[in-house]
């Protein structure tokens, strides 16, 4: 039987497993939601970008965080 | 005149939303109501994802209930081909030739077979049947009584010939090689009266039930 390599990983560092869930789950919905909002300003002809441009700058905050959990999980596997 | 429309304070501004608006123009805030297709979607992934897997339900193995199915299924049929075939393999023709000749062979038989048919080898014709009695007449001894089914011979006081020993005890030892439907046609062309001559101890051994028809 052969183990799968994320299997392996959660093995060796649950909680960093655990960790990059979370990231990835919370930068799904934070791009949710800058593309809503971008959505709804624009239905509404209303659109401030000083206002998305800060919500992208969270995103991209939790976007370089995703990519760190990441690659500290493949130097693991 | 018209009453105005509600509008909801957003919860981080306060800017005032639209009863189907999902965001907030102002500081693009997501609104809690739950009207959010998006939000809806998240929210079921994240459920199905931290249901525990279900187990897939094991298989019934379908070649072996098939098979099952199967076997009782052709057991009455292949019990009935053995049958048949143990019926027609076990004695051949020889049953039909012995019931033949349980139905053709009349009670009397036994006692008076008809003397001719042992001498003619057809022995249908009335003509030769006559012959035949005659002929047994001349050399059986006194005839007690004729039937249907042939003359019968006085047996008591019967002083046989050299010559009707001789036929006869061939006769009698031919017999005994005989099997199957020759054996029937043989008994039933017999005499009514058989000497079997010779030395009793020489005789040959009687049929075993083995080698009987």
């Amino acid at each position: 039987m052969s183990v799968k390599p994320e299997e392996r990983t959660a093995e060796v560092n649950p909680d960093l497993v655990a960790q990059r869930d979370r990231l990835l789950e919370k930068f799904t919905i934070m791009q949710a939601d800058l593309g809503g909002a971008f959505y709804e300003m624009a239905i509404r002809d209303h659109v401030r970008m000083d206002v998305l441009t800060r919500k992208a700058a969270e995103l991209q905050r939790v976007d370089a965080e995703l990519l760190a959990a990441e690659r500290m999980l493949e130097l693991l596997e | 005149m018209n009453s105005p429309t509600q509008y909801e304070p957003c919860e981080e501004c306060g800017a005032p939303l639209d009863p189907l608006q999902r965001y907030c123009v102002e500081c693009a805030a997501r609104r809690g109501n739950g009207a959010n297709p998006s939000s809806k979607y998240f929210a079921a992934m994240s459920k199905r994802a931290r249901r525990p897997m279900a187990r897939p339900a094991a298989k019934s193995a379908p070649g072996s209930r098939a098979a099952a199915v199967g076997f009782f299924a052709l057991l009455p049929i292949a019990v009935a081909i053995g049958v048949v075939v143990g019926r027609s393999g076990s004695d051949g023709g020889e049953n039909e030739a012995l019931l033949e000749a349980l139905r053709n062979q009349n009670a009397a038989v036994a006692s008076t077979p008809a003397a001719g048919a042992a001498t003619t080898a057809a022995g249908t014709k009335k003509g030769k049947a006559k012959q035949g009695d005659k002929a047994a007449t001349k050399g059986d001894g006194k005839v007690v009584a004729k039937t249907s089914n042939g003359t019968v011979h006085q047996v008591t006081g019967f002083k046989p010939s050299a010559q009707k020993t001789a036929e006869d005890t061939k006769l009698v030892e031919g017999n005994v090689e005989q099997t199957g439907s020759t054996y029937i046609k043989a008994q039933q062309n017999l005499p009514d009266v058989i000497v079997v001559g010779g030395d009793p101890d020489s005789a040959p051994a009687a049929p075993t039930a083995g080698n009987q028809p």
